[in-house]
């Protein structure tokens, strides 16, 4: 082990190697995902896919950790500003950067051993989760609210993790259709959702626990599947859905096209694929 | 005749190689090299249509590709979106109101029409 | 092209407690993995999806092995995989820890009847896997060069991501 990972052989004999080798995907790099991006490079994950749209501007900086006023001023492109971070932490990382929707640069994340979502909307999380059974990649979704109109406020928050056989968002009553037509019927209203650093940081460092007790040893417990943040009392515990969902058998991937590529040709029947 | 395979045969009346696919909850309507009427030009893309409620919307056509000339549509802004389905990327504009109740012939005439 | 497995843990504890079955004759029961695929320009993943236990009954005796595979259990493989137009992979198992290696019988006999697959699902990658308690190795067939070769990657996916073989990639 080398003096880089000195404090943190508790993880395994093998850590350091098995954390090099590690591929893992993170979808929106300004709140949530600028974290993520930096604890994992700090704890020495090796290889990144970072994919965001969009650029980053002076409205991101009370949260997206990593970007100065330089680059929020010249309004650049957020995967730029993480993959520079992550470099810096860890100059042998493999970075490989997608200024796109995912959804049209998913071919490239199929491969990821972990698939983090720090996105802002139920129906990219609900896309993002169903790609990541498809090819059986563990999902980590994590995300924030600030509820009120006024003084009190509530913050809310999660962490979910979603495996296959597993209970998905949708058991768990995170994505609803009834989230999803109200979120489709404001699309567009006026003005962003409120976002502060401070749970964001929280939530994060709770995701990439979760995905340290995915794939080091360390402990033998496994990750719990859903932690709900309360951003007024400070506190993570979690989820008294998972009770409610033990022995539970999700229902929502058992399509038959649910799995792997599927092959759309002209007058063909959608297969499953079959040109490798 | 079940009512898929009576969705399919109304399908087929303008793509004859339209399949149904099913993910999520969702069924669609696999519409391979539909032919797409932007004014003058015509594109041959494959196609989407969900024939229900999907994403806020009545009934919804997803294509392969947006349409950059149609970024307004009837005075309003189209809003293109991407999204995942199968697998694959899909685009979609904003467009309500074409209902679930028609037959699928008439649903995928609408919402092409709003490209024409 | 390198391929990468993945297989859901609970589907391989069931393959796990199928091929712990004691049989009367066959010193290791074997089984067929159905699976799908999902294809990149330079790297593939195979992702594994049901498996299919060779029945009792389905096993010829063999004085070297205790039993083989029958021609019925090829026979019920083939149209399987007709059927379903996935990459497949014969699996058995070693009763040891660690990783497990080939032996030369099983290296001989998934050369000649891994490629009988694509007289069934040309298109596809097929191929074989030995697991011990604890670790699997696993050769996988390309049809484009219609050579055989260790796959890179063979993660069991849960609440515990679990690389059961050697890192080849």
């Amino acid at each position: 082990m080398t003096e880089r990972h000195a404090r943190q052989s508790f993880l395994g004999p093998h850590s350091e190697e098995i954390l090099a080798h590690t591929e893992v995907t993170i979808v929106g790099l300004c709140g949530g995902g600028s974290h993520l991006a930096q604890l994992l490079a700090h704890i020495g994950v090796g290889r990144f896919n970072l994919v965001d749209f969009d650029r980053a501007d002076v409205s991101n900086s009370n949260r997206m950790v990593g970007l100065d006023a330089a680059a929020a001023a010249r309004k650049d492109r957020k995967v730029d500003v993480i993959r520079e971070r992550i470099l810096a932490i860890q100059p042998g990382a493999q970075v490989a950067i997608f200024a796109a929707p995912w959804q049209e640069v998913s071919d490239a994340l199929k491969f990821s051993d972990v698939i983090f979502g720090a996105v802002d909307s139920y129906r990219a999380r609900d896309e993002l989760e169903r790609f990541a059974r498809r090819f059986l990649i563990p999902y980590l979704d994590l995300g924030m609210d600030v509820h009120g109109d006024q003084v009190p406020y509530t913050i809310t928050g999660q962490v979910i993790l979603s495996v296959p056989e597993g209970p998905c968002l949708r058991c768990f009553g995170f994505i609803t259709e009834h989230r999803l037509t109200e979120e489709a019927q404001r699309y567009g209203a006026a003005g962003g959702r409120p976002q502060v650093i401070w749970p964001n940081g929280t939530l994060a460092s709770t995701a990439v626990g979760k995905f340290m007790q995915l794939v080091t040893p360390w402990s033998p417990e496994r990750p719990a599947l859903y932690t709900e943040y309360d951003g007024n009392r400070l506190t993570l515990m979690p989820s008294r859905k998972l009770q409610a969902l033990q022995g539970h058998s999700c229902p929502h991937y058992d399509d038959p096209l649910a799995l792997g590529d599927v092959v759309w040709g002209q007058a063909h029947r959608p297969a499953l694929a079959s040109t490798p | 005749m079940s009512a898929d395979e009576e969705m399919l045969a109304s399908a087929r009346r303008i793509n004859p190689g339209a399949q149904l696919v099913k993910e999520g909850g969702h069924r669609f309507v696999y519409l391979p090299a539909q032919p797409v009427d932007t004014g003058e030009r015509r594109r041959v893309l494959d196609a989407l249509l969900c024939p229900g409620p999907h994403s806020g919307y009545a009934t919804r056509l997803f294509l392969a590709e947006p349409i950059p000339e149609r970024d307004r549509i009837q005075g309003q802004a189209a809003n293109w979106t991407v999204h995942s389905i199968l697998g694959r990327a899909w685009h979609s504009w904003s467009w309500q109101n074409v209902q679930a109740s028609l037959p699928l012939h008439q649903m995928l005439l609408a919402h092409l029409h709003a490209l024409r | 092209m390198n391929y990468q497995f993945r297989i859901a843990e609970g589907l391989l504890a069931a393959i796990h407690a199928d091929l712990s079955r004691p049989h009367a004759h066959a010193y290791e029961r074997v089984g067929f993995i159905h699976c799908r695929f999902g294809a990149g320009p330079h790297r593939s993943v195979i992702l594994a999806q049901d498996y299919a236990s060779v029945a009792d009954a389905d096993y010829l005796e063999s004085e070297v092995m205790g039993a083989v595979m029958g021609p019925t259990a090829i026979r019920l493989a083939l149209q399987a995989v007709y059927r379903h137009q996935g990459p497949v992979f014969h699996v058995h198992r070693h009763d040891h820890d660690g990783i497990p290696g080939f032996s030369r019988v099983d290296l001989r006999e998934s050369a000649k009847f891994v490629p009988d697959f694509w007289k069934v699902a040309p298109k596809m990658p097929h191929g074989a896997m030995v697991l011990s308690h604890d670790a699997a190795t696993g050769r996988v067939w390309c049809p484009r060069d219609r050579e055989a070769r260790p796959l890179t990657a063979i993660v069991s996916v849960g609440t515990r991501l679990t690389r059961l073989g050697a890192a080849h990639d």
